[in-house]
């Protein structure tokens, strides 16, 4: 101990003590502080931000980055070229989730077709993630209230409904939880093509148990790809950064694996800024 | 809706008792709050102990993890003199595919392999790291006092 202390250049008998203290504290209080401290940032931005809002003109864009930042301002400006509108979701960490389930349901309100095949995607992967060793009655209480959601939504779903139900914490959150277990179950049943892609030396398992299944952990392009292949949904994303090129980078996942094209129609519109996901509409 | 889930997982627990571990509520009408026992596991200092601890289930349970602390004291160095444990699925990692049932045995797990390296208590981690007959002997000693 001692030679770590002469290393750092601190006299040994100073650091002895507060060195102790910190325990004594970090024992005690410092573990229940943080939580309570995370708790309190979470209750913060929860009363801050809905889960999603109404649509927004994509113009209010310009009024969050300084009117000098010359690179935010000219692309807000491309942006606003082609989107009208921007719906926000809430910065929790489950906002692509949010987005996607959201953006899915609004472009489909009417398409009774297209949310039956969903509805028979949600229905199976129960049964796929059971043989996947996962616990029936966890599934099925996920998987009743998300076949809920759908099918009120099929019935009389209307712009405003879907976003009451996406602002109730736990009807959102089911359906959260469940594209989330899309995307894990995806990943595991497609190992040998993903094992490449990760990171860590994690396995699949291990990165669907610590970097997909838990609430509010961010998505990368990894969980997206698997998302919209398992759900058979293409998607748009918008890329907005602060790198230095004017135009804005376009990101197509398609559903299928017959890849993107030119006449690419992507069902759900996304703008990507770092660690955030919101909703794009051209009209 | 977490009344539900939480029922579920009573019988669950009920019709498939994991080995060593039990768990219910303390009182039938208050489904929130549990309590379990974990039976010290044979081949680690903390056998032929019996150790007590509460479970609180958050109201958006499965969203949230249970709140799980030892009430018996226990000498280990991922479990504070709270009784706050330290393991990955009860923070970060929680998922709503896990239950009171894999974390229980995940705190078995915990007892016979402790995880030095992200301690709740530096000093018992640097004791299990550089002196593990020291470490066994307060362990088996704070069972027999605590926890027998």
């Amino acid at each position: 101990m001692a030679a770590g202390y002469e290393k750092t250049g601190v006299a040994p008998s100073d650091v002895g003590d507060t060195s102790s203290l910190s325990y004594v504290i970090h024992d005690v209080d410092l573990d229940r502080q943080t939580q309570l401290l995370q708790n309190e940032i979470e209750r913060e931005i929860a009363a801050s931000q809905p889960l999603v809002t109404d649509k927004i003109p994509t113009a209010q864009l310009q009024s969050e980055y300084a009117l000098d930042d010359k690179i935010y301002q000219d692309k807000v400006a491309e942006l606003m070229k082609k989107y009208k509108y921007i719906r926000r979701t809430r910065g929790d960490g489950n906002c692509f989730y949010r987005a996607f389930a959201f953006g899915y349901l609004e472009k489909n309100l009417i398409n009774k077709k297209e949310l039956d095949r969903f509805r028979q995607l949600t229905y199976d992967l129960k049964d796929q993630l059971v043989k996947l060793g996962y616990q029936d009655f966890t599934l099925e209480d996920v998987r009743s209230v998300v076949i809920e959601i759908i099918d009120n939504i099929s019935k009389e779903g209307t712009e405003q409904s879907l976003i009451e139900n996406f602002c109730s914490p736990s009807y959102s959150n089911y359906f959260v939880a469940y594209l989330r277990l899309f995307v894990s179950g995806y990943l595991q049943m497609n190992r040998e093509f993903f094992e490449n892609f990760i990171e860590d030396g994690k396995s699949i398992k291990e990165f669907c148990c610590t970097e997909v299944e838990p609430m509010e952990r961010e998505s990368d392009n990894i969980h997206i790809i698997a998302l919209t292949k398992a759900a058979v949904v293409p998607l748009r994303v918008i890329y907005m950064d602060r790198s230095q090129q004017s135009s804005l980078t376009i990101h197509d996942f398609a559903g299928t694996d017959e890849g993107t094209n030119e006449n690419f129609e992507p069902m759900i519109t996304m703008l990507y800024r770092p660690g955030h996901y919101d909703l794009l509409y051209e009209n | 809706m977490a009344l539900n889930r939480i029922s579920k997982e009573l019988q669950d627990l009920q019709r498939e008792p994991p080995a060593n571990v039990s768990a219910g509520p303390i009182h039938s009408s208050d489904m929130y709050n549990w309590q379990a026992t974990i039976l010290g596991p044979s081949d680690s200092p903390y056998q032929s102990g019996v150790f007590f601890l509460a479970i609180t289930f958050p109201s958006d349970y499965p969203f949230k993890p249970p709140h799980i602390h030892f009430t018996t004291k226990i000498y280990h160095p991922n479990i504070n003199t709270n009784g706050s444990i330290c393991l990955d699925i009860l923070r970060s990692n929680w998922s709503p595919a896990l239950t009171i049932s894999k974390v229980l045995l995940s705190i078995c797990s915990l007892l016979c392999d402790p995880n030095p390296d992200d301690p709740l208590v530096p000093e018992i981690a640097r004791q299990y790291k550089h002196d593990r007959d020291g470490y066994n002997a307060t362990a088996r000693n704070w069972t027999k006092k605590y926890a027998t």
